[in-house]
């Protein structure tokens, strides 16, 4: 290998970027020379490409505000000072203070992004586990360790009742249905709300993990004091918060007919929508007779349902929440959008049969939503597919949307998948 | 009229290029296993050291043609030629659109380079020195190169940023330096000087091909403003140059009439031209000083008689120009040995590809029959033809109360469209029952699904990303609660659910499926108070009686571990391999060892992660040693059966040792499973596709476990006899560690040699 990859722990270091696609984060010394296909300005030039093979969250610690900027849109690449690479000596502790401190910055920054909380990007979370033991556990161990974003970490003990004082900015609460918690009059919607259910994947690995100490590990505070939440507990608490604040959109006629279908269709569209996925209906595309309706009719208004129009080449024009015949449309803003393959090759963009042209397609896209993800069940046909977009299975998305929601894992899955 | 260069210099010179060639051929066969060889094959071939290097030898004949040529017309011998050979490859990296990689050699002052598009510190010879000082000291750096992303900057950055333009890959390139005595000036256009232009302007007048110096020219009628900065840098670079040693007045003159729109700032960048003109003489040779020329470049595409492919081009730094008839010569020289390349590259391409293709086609259709033995044979007759044995035999958790064996009998005789018509409420397990049936019916349709999709991203693109999932709750967990396959995977040989259980071991702690029961808990569950170990069978009621609002009427927690996140390629991808190795050993045990699991009524299959090569090296024992490779990138996980005879891994690690396919790309035949095992192996493991090939894998291996006493309460397989029960069959395998953040490296020299 041309590249000089080294690891230790937590970390890897190498001088090839590409071997640093498997971590989640790519740190950049911006005190260095940078390479532009990292950081490159202009989301025309054919930089994306490159980057839609390294990691999906790019942050350059730049400590010096003279050196030069990068000035490539957040997300993929965040700007950040104040921290200092570790060096390839750094203990374990010091790894993982600097891989949650990191992980600080982004949230902190997905806060702002999401224009929440004014000049203070502080929001709270609320964990119910229906396991008082378990509750009590999380509160101890983070009742000195509250992450800088959080305004307030709440870990109720008991089943939460009106009024739901517990009730916070994120919420993840074991077995109680939304339809509950909306129930009550006067009290502002939360921001995300996931009810988890007891065999989901990502609530079972909450459930499983200590928060208090690794055992495997050596104390790092005095008995008495308090010892700090065990690293996975203090790392899984930030992919959560992450995973609430990214706005997925859906393109996939199987999704949306499968809900349509459904006799909850409205209660499960909300569900999703508490998460922060929504799900497409209806794609005007500049130039063609017809808009493209993936699930019920063309004349019927269809609340909670998202309508897009874009140009051919891909420019978003508008996205909006349908809010139902009497009321106008919501507009709406997305971080990840996952697009099935067929709709994309067929629909939406049927002359677009080029490589270059696709690529042309998802770069004007991604001026509006940073990451694209094409999806299909027939296995992965580069040929087919753009360079700069990921690519995932179908069975990924029925799995963590449809038969097992977990927006966790299907944004963790969506930000690690490539192209 | 001048004299031309002698047909049998030029003969002389292409036997002794595809002299070269055939020798190779002979000697090597283009024995090709993998892209690998096929890429080392050609670059043994282009790029071995010294005087033998084909390109070397082919620059060689150039120059000695060009000097013949300016003896034979009286011209002057030029001071100075850089002679590029630069070959558009065919095999660059196993991908026409990628470049091989680097292989910068160093023979007194023949450099030989080849670019790969990655990070390149290039030697300091003159021409280096033209590109690095005009740019790198620029400030700011002009955007269009910026945009580039390569630095530092380099002539060969330019010239395979411009590849359109130059055609082919930088391969070799020979540096001439002429002898004082060589010196002589027989001939000179002094109108040449006389124009007062940078002397690149004068060379696509005399007919040279010469694209960039086009581009330039294009350019400098441009806003210099724009995007072709870079272009206009050089350009200015040149101009300074000229100056210094024509001593030509400052203003651009009428060249051809074109105006020259110098920007603001020009007497520093004419400084500028001065101070990289000084460190340019200063790198030639002091008798050289003084010649009042300039270094230019030609371009001489070579494109095949009565064809329109381009295969490369040779490119000429000098201080003299070429006129149209050397530089005919030149091309009709190269394009023989450059038709000659592509040929063996073609042939090379022609039995990757067969291979290649051979070996995707074989890893489709081996996971294809596979699922449709197991999957196909298996598990969905017994869906179709029993169902109802599932429901019999869940009937038996600890978890149900209440013997139902009786109605279950009646279900399965009048079905449960029938038998919901006398379900009262005195019947509430068989409800319980149904509810169980259809949520592991659920689960198996999703594993179903994703196999589907393991085998359709197996058979075409194998992903290079991955996530991080935690190894118990992802990988693990939701195995042990299919319990659809469970129970079919065995059942045709009497090996139902309730016989299965596992045993988990990650760092070294037991981890268990545990079941607390609450206090004041209404009955529908065994008295006790204490935690429960669930085994596979009470997952299924665990996993299968769910309320409505999604909460479980038994919920079960894992214990005794700590996470361990590990890399999970293709997010559930990775999960499906895992789980088509499971399955396979399963099967292969029930096949195998049939009467020892009947002896004992239980088949344990033990999981073991160990996160350390030391660790794993403890814990196993291989008769041939332990293959797996040490890595700290690695962490390693043991499959083993308590029914398996742990004397067969000899035998059975020889089995997954073999090749996929044959040399000519034809399936080997038999031991389908075991080569199931090594094709999810090697996925699992991050591994590309050509290492499903690898007669000695270093990502799978079979060897005994050592078991502690508590792992022994099971005999071995009855096959083998007693005397082994401190050992199990084990299949090894390597998992990638899961890393949080990557950070990139700069600044540090990246050649490498081609050893290296």
């Amino acid at each position: 290998m041309s590249s000089q990859r080294v690891s230790k722990d937590k970390l890897l270091w190498s001088s090839d970027p590409e071997d640093l696609a498997i971590a989640p984060f790519l740190v950049v010394d911006g005190s260095h020379e940078i390479d532009h296909k990292l950081i490159g300005t202009d989301p025309d030039a054919d930089l994306y490409r490159s980057r839609s093979k390294l990691p999906s969250r790019i942050v350059i610690i730049d400590n010096d505000a003279s050196q030069r900027a990068s000035n490539a849109p957040f997300p993929p690449v965040l700007r950040v000072g104040g921290l200092r690479v570790p060096k390839r000596d750094a203990g374990q502790r010091d790894q993982e203070t600097f891989i949650l401190t990191l992980y600080d910055r982004w949230i902190e920054n997905l806060i702002k992004r999401r224009g929440l909380c004014g000049n203070q990007p502080r929001i709270g979370v609320s964990i119910y586990f229906e396991d008082q033991s378990k509750a009590e556990a999380w509160e101890e161990a983070f009742k000195n360790n509250c992450p800088p974003w959080a305004s307030e970490l709440k870990f109720p003990k008991s089943r939460p009742k009106t009024p739901y004082s517990d009730l916070s900015d994120v919420n993840v609460w074991r077995h109680i249905e939304l339809e509950e918690v909306l129930e009550e009059e006067g009290k502002s919607p939360p921001l995300f709300y996931e009810m988890t259910s007891y065999h989901n994947a990502f609530f079972s690995f909450l459930y499983a993990v200590d928060p208090k100490a690794d055992r495997n590990r050596e104390p790092t505070g005095p008995p008495s004091g308090g010892s700090p939440p065990s690293f996975h507990a203090q790392y899984l608490l930030r992919q959560l918060v992450e995973s609430a604040l990214l706005r997925v959109l859906v393109i996939d006629d199987r999704v949306a007919g499968t809900i349509w279908g459904r006799q909850d269709k409205d209660g499960k569209l909300k569900d999703l929508r508490y998460m922060g996925i929504f799900i497409a209906r209806k794609i005007t595309v500049d130039g063609q007779k017809e808009p493209i309706i993936l699930a019920g009719d063309q004349q019927e208004s269809a609340r909670g349902w998202v309508n897009l129009h874009l140009q051919e080449d891909g420019s978003i024009k508008s996205i909006e929440i349908d809010n139902g015949e009497d009321s106008a449309p919501t507009p709406a803003e997305f971080d990840v959008l996952f697009i099935h393959q067929t709709i994309f090759e067929n629909k939406i963009a049927p002359s677009r049969k080029e490589r270059w042209q696709k690529n042309e397609w998802v770069r004007k896209c991604k001026r509006k939503i940073p990451y694209v993800i094409f999806h299909s069940g027939r296995g992965k046909q580069p040929e087919l597919l753009p360079e700069n977009a990921a690519f995932l299975e179908y069975s990924a998305l029925q799995e963590h949307l449809l038969q097992e929601p977990s927006k966790f894992l299907l944004t963790q899955i969506a930000l690690s998948a490539k192209g | 009229m001048s004299l031309r260069v002698s047909d049998k210099l030029l003969d002389k010179a292409r036997e002794r290029v595809i002299e070269i060639l055939s020798e190779y051929e002979s000697k090597k066969g283009w024995k090709i296993e993998s892209y690998k060889d096929a890429t080392n094959s050609i670059a043994s071939l282009l790029y071995e050291r010294g005087k033998s290097s084909l390109y070397y030898l082919t620059a060689e004949n150039i120059k000695d043609i060009i000097i013949e040529w300016k003896r034979s017309n009286f011209e002057r011998i030029p001071w100075f030629l850089s002679i590029w050979i630069s070959y558009n490859t065919r095999l660059a990296g196993g991908s026409p659109s990628k470049t091989v990689r680097v292989v910068p050699r160093e023979d007194s002052q023949t450099f030989s380079y080849h670019y790969d598009g990655g990070t390149f510190t290039p030697k300091n010879g003159p021409i280096e020195k033209w590109f690095q000082n005009f740019l790198s000291s620029t400030d700011p750096v002009p955007e269009e190169y910026a945009r580039s992303g390569f630095f530092p900057p380099s002539i060969h950055y330019y010239l395979t940023l411009q590849r359109s333009q130059v055609g082919g890959n930088l391969t070799a390139l020979v540096f001439w330096w002429a002898e004082e005595g060589n010196q002589q000036y027989v001939w000179r256009d002094e109108s040449i000087l006389a124009r007062n232009a940078p002397g690149i302007l004068y060379i696509p007048l005399t007919g040279c091909v010469h694209s960039m110096s086009e581009q330039i020219l294009r350019n400098l009628n441009l806003n210099f403003e724009g995007k072709e900065l870079w272009s206009f840098w050089y350009a200015i670079f040149l101009r300074a140059l000229f100056l210094k040693f024509s001593d030509a007045p400052t203003n651009c003159g009428n060249h051809k009439g074109s105006k020259c729109r110098n920007p603001k700032g020009s007497e520093a960048l004419l400084e500028k031209g001065n101070k990289i003109c000084n460190e340019i003489t200063n790198s030639v040779p002091a008798s050289s000083k003084n010649i009042p020329s300039l270094i230019s470049m030609t371009n001489i595409r070579v494109i095949a008689r009565g064809s329109d492919t381009d295969y490369g081009s040779v490119i000429v730094f000098s201080d003299v120009v070429f006129p149209s008839g050397l530089i005919a010569k030149i091309q009709d020289f190269v394009w023989p040995v450059f038709v000659f390349l592509r040929q063996a590259e073609e042939h090379i391409l022609g039995l990757l590809h067969l291979k290649y293709y051979g070996l995707r086609s074989a890893v489709a259709a081996i996971m294809a029959r596979n699922m449709s033995h197991l999957l196909g044979s298996h598990i969905e007759p017994g869906i179709q033809n029993d169902l109802i044995s599932l429901v019999k035999t869940v009937s038996n958790s600890q978890l149900l109360n209440g013997n139902v064996q009786n109605l279950i009998n009646n279900v399965a005789q009048q079905g449960w469209p029938s038998a919901f018509r006398w379900l009262t409420n005195q019947h509430e397990v068989l409800r319980d029952l149904y509810q169980i049936q259809q949520k592991a019916l659920d689960r198996y349709a999703l594993y179903r699904q994703r196999r589907m999709d393991f085998i359709a991203r197996v058979a075409t693109d194998w992903p290079a990303w991955g996530v991080g999932f935690d190894f118990y709750i992802n990988f693990v967990r939701p195995f042990l609660a299919n319990s659809v396959l469970l129970h079919f995977v065995g059942y045709s040989d009497g090996v139902h659910l309730d016989w299965l259980d596992f045993d988990v071991y990650i760092g070294g702690s037991k981890v268990t499926e545990q079941y607390t029961p609450p206090q004041d808990t209404e009955q529908h569950t065994p008295q006790q108070s204490q935690p429960i170990v669930l085994s596979p069978l009470d997952m299924a009621v665990s996993w299968g009686l769910v309320k409505s609002e999604g909460g479980a009427r038994y919920p079960s927690r894992p214990d005794g571990y700590t996470p361990v996140t590990v890399w999970s390629r293709g997010g559930d991808m990775a999960v499906q391999a895992f789980h088509v190795i499971l399955e396979n050993i399963i099967r292969n045990s029930i096949k195998h060892c049939l009467p020892s699991i009947k002896s004992n009524k239980k088949l344990r299959i033990g999981i073991r992660l160990f996160q350390t090569h030391r660790q794993l090296s403890d814990a196993v024992e291989c008769p041939e040693g332990l293959r797996l490779k040490a890595s700290d990138d690695l962490v390693y996980v043991v499959i083993s059966s308590d029914a398996d005879c742990p004397d067969k891994a000899t035998d059975l690690d020889q089995k997954i040792c073999e090749p996929v396919i044959k040399e000519t790309g034809e399936r080997e035949t038999g031991n389908w499973g075991m080569k199931e095992i090594k094709i999810a192996a090697a996925f699992l493991g991050n591994r590309g596709l050509e290492e499903v090939n690898n007669p000695n894998p270093d990502f799978v291996q079979i060897c005994k476990v050592r078991m502690s006493d508590a792992n022994r309460q099971y005999g071995p397989c009855q096959i083998c006899g007693d005397g082994h029960k401190s050992q199990q069959l084990g299949y090894c395998l390597t998992l990638p560690r899961f890393y949080y953040v990557g950070i990139l490296k700069q600044g540090a020299g990246d050649v490498v040699s081609a050893s290296e």
